[in-house]
């Protein structure tokens, strides 16, 4: 082959050589030392023009990839941290909105605490810090069937957890995860002016906006209360203490075994006593007045609401199912 | 421009074995307008393409003494001979790059073949105070070194497939940058520098091979040999021993050639 001519050298250097005349090309300039100087004098002028700028492929994968990531994790996160999910945040605007209803300081202050379970419209009563950080915090799991009915609005009594918001929205059929009601201390002034308003209020009538107790808290018994007579009533002679954090209206009782025994009451109460002497608040789903409740041991309880219907528990209140 | 021109050049870029879909079909029909005697043609050709034209001439000699060539050539497009020699394989700024190199090259060998080659002797006067400096060897050695390396180096050099030759010759001796030589032989630049290493290797494997039995080096005289050479190449030129069809003269190489084979031996 002969030296390079300016057209085929340009044509090298330019990509405009294919197959049998490139190899040919390379071959001759290997062993050639004319061309190989036109190489170099080639190389020494490359900078009188501007470099070929590379075109980059469109990365069009990255415009379904990025959702696609971002969903994955997503997803990830939500079956990583199932606990987590429903509990409802705090937000700054929930604690102003409990100073702001702010009663005046009690005249007797008693060591009881009650739990107020209400929908967001109506401002819990606050709450002494020192009495909600010493109740213990539990996030219950509560599966129910039936669609939240209206209902008046009784507060439960249970040592106070850490605030929480309302719940969310249920469906009929849904099944649901009780969230962390919010923990509300009262004198005994403010209960005794909520306990009359508890049967006709409209407070946890919404069915969206139901809110659940903590799981098994335990209620000191605080000795003979008003109630007390209800209780021996409802669960035999043996049953002289009532739970202390019920402020409204007991309504039934069922004592399958000498140390057993659960009532409910207004408002979604339900309480449950394993050893006959300390009750534990179990959570229900809907804030609906209760008017009985058949049990058959600690962990198994049929409770029938004041509109007729019937929730079975078999795991302590863990979950409920519409019978 | 007439379609009958166009299509002229096209047949003749076709009859050359040039790839239709890849021409450069704008500096084609560019150079066609100019060969034409078209004056928009004319006046866009000046305006993009006769600086390129100067500017490297520039770059190949910073002293302007391409200039000349720069001219002669322009005078060729303006009489529009030079512009049948264009066939859209490249871009018309390469093509006028590769034919200004070209002139370049030829003029630059011709005056060599009248310059006298180097007094080897230069390279022998050394005063005392040098011996002991290359690498431990002493001067009385050193020739003998040199010229045992070279001989290696030469045959190393020659028994390599063309295409590393080739590899070698456009990174090593013609200072074209890793892109450069990768784009020349179809590689990218990652697998130019790695054939290069290898390249390397072997040819140092190959010279203590040759120095070890031809030259009946122990391992410790090939070390000192070794390390002289690379501190100093001395006379060697590897652009010229890269050519194994040239006659080998024996000439300073310039130190920019000296360091890189320094760096890299």
């Amino acid at each position: 082959m002969n030296c390079l001519d300016a057209e085929t050298l340009a044509a090298w250097f330019d990509g405009g050589l294919k197959g049998a005349a490139l190899e040919d090309v390379r071959a001759h300039v290997a062993a050639c030392d004319r061309c190989q100087m036109l190489l170099g004098a080639m190389g020494r002028t490359r900078a009188v023009v501007p470099a070929p700028v590379q075109e980059r492929a469109p990365r069009r994968w990255l415009a379904w990839a990025i959702p696609l990531t971002a969903a994955a994790t997503a997803i990830a996160v939500w079956v990583a941290i199932p606990e987590q999910r429903n509990v409802p945040v705090v937000t700054p605007a929930t604690a102003p909105e409990e100073k702001r209803e702010a009663p005046p300081p009690p005249a007797a202050p008693q060591p009881e605490t009650r739990q107020e379970t209400t929908a967001p419209a109506v401002p819990p009563p606050p709450v002494p810090r020192a009495q909600r950080n010493a109740a213990p915090l539990t996030t219950p799991s509560v599966r129910a069937a039936a669609p939240a009915a209206p209902a008046p609005t009784a507060p439960s009594q249970a040592p106070p957890p850490a605030a929480a918001p309302p719940p969310a929205e249920r469906s009929a059929s849904a099944t649901f995860r009780a969230p962390l009601p919010e923990a509300r201390v009262l004198d005994q002034q403010q209960r005794a002016a909520a306990a009359p308003a508890a049967p006709g209020d409209a407070r946890g009538n919404d069915a969206g906006a139901s809110t659940q107790a903590p799981l098994a808290e335990t209620i000191t018994v605080t000795g003979e209360t008003p109630q007390g007579a209800l209780i021996a009533t409802l669960c035999g002679p043996r049953w002289r203490s009532a739970p202390s954090d019920v402020t409204g209206a007991l309504t039934a009782g069922s004592s399958p075994s000498p140390n057993v025994c659960w009532v409910v009451g207004a408002g979604g109460a339900v309480r449950r006593s394993t050893n006959g002497q300390t009750w534990q608040r179990v959570p229900f789903p809907e804030m609906t007045d209760l008017s009985g409740v058949q049990a058959s041991d600690a962990r198994s309880a049929t409770v029938t609401t004041a509109d007729g219907r019937s929730f079975r528990t078999s795991d302590g209140g863990m979950t409920w199912e519409r019978q | 421009m007439p379609r009958e021109r166009f299509a002229e050049a096209l047949e003749r870029s076709a009859e050359r074995g040039a790839d239709v879909r890849a021409l450069h079909l704008e500096d084609l029909a560019l150079a066609c307008g100019c060969a034409a005697g078209e004056e928009a043609a004319w006046e866009h050709f000046i305006r993009e393409h006769r600086p390129t034209l100067y500017r490297a001439a520039d770059a190949l000699d910073p002293s302007g003494s391409a200039r000349d060539l720069a001219d002669g050539i322009y005078g060729e497009l303006f009489e529009r001979s030079l512009f049948r020699y264009f066939h859209g394989r490249s871009s018309l700024s390469t093509w006028l790059r590769a034919v200004l190199a070209q002139r370049h090259v030829d003029r630059l060998r011709a005056t060599r073949r009248l310059e006298p080659l180097p007094d080897d002797e230069s390279n022998a006067a050394v005063g005392p105070a040098e011996a002991g400096r290359h690498g431990g060897a002493s001067e009385a050695e050193r020739p003998r070194y040199v010229a045992l390396v070279r001989s290696a180096l030469q045959g190393a050099v020659a028994n390599l497939p063309p295409r590393d030759r080739l590899r070698l010759a456009c990174y090593y001796a013609q200072e074209l940058t890793l892109a450069e030589t990768g784009r020349l032989l179809g590689e990218h630049e990652a697998t130019c520098s790695r054939h290069l290493a290898r390249t390397r290797k072997a040819l140092r494997a190959d010279i203590e091979r040759v120095l070890r039995t031809e030259g009946r080096l122990t391992e410790a005289e090939i070390a000192q040999c070794v390390a002289s050479v690379t501190e100093d190449a001395g006379p060697l030129d590897l652009r010229e021993l890269l050519n194994a069809d040239e006659p080998v003269a024996v000439r300073k190489k310039s130190a920019a050639d000296r360091s890189r084979l320094r760096e890299r031996a």
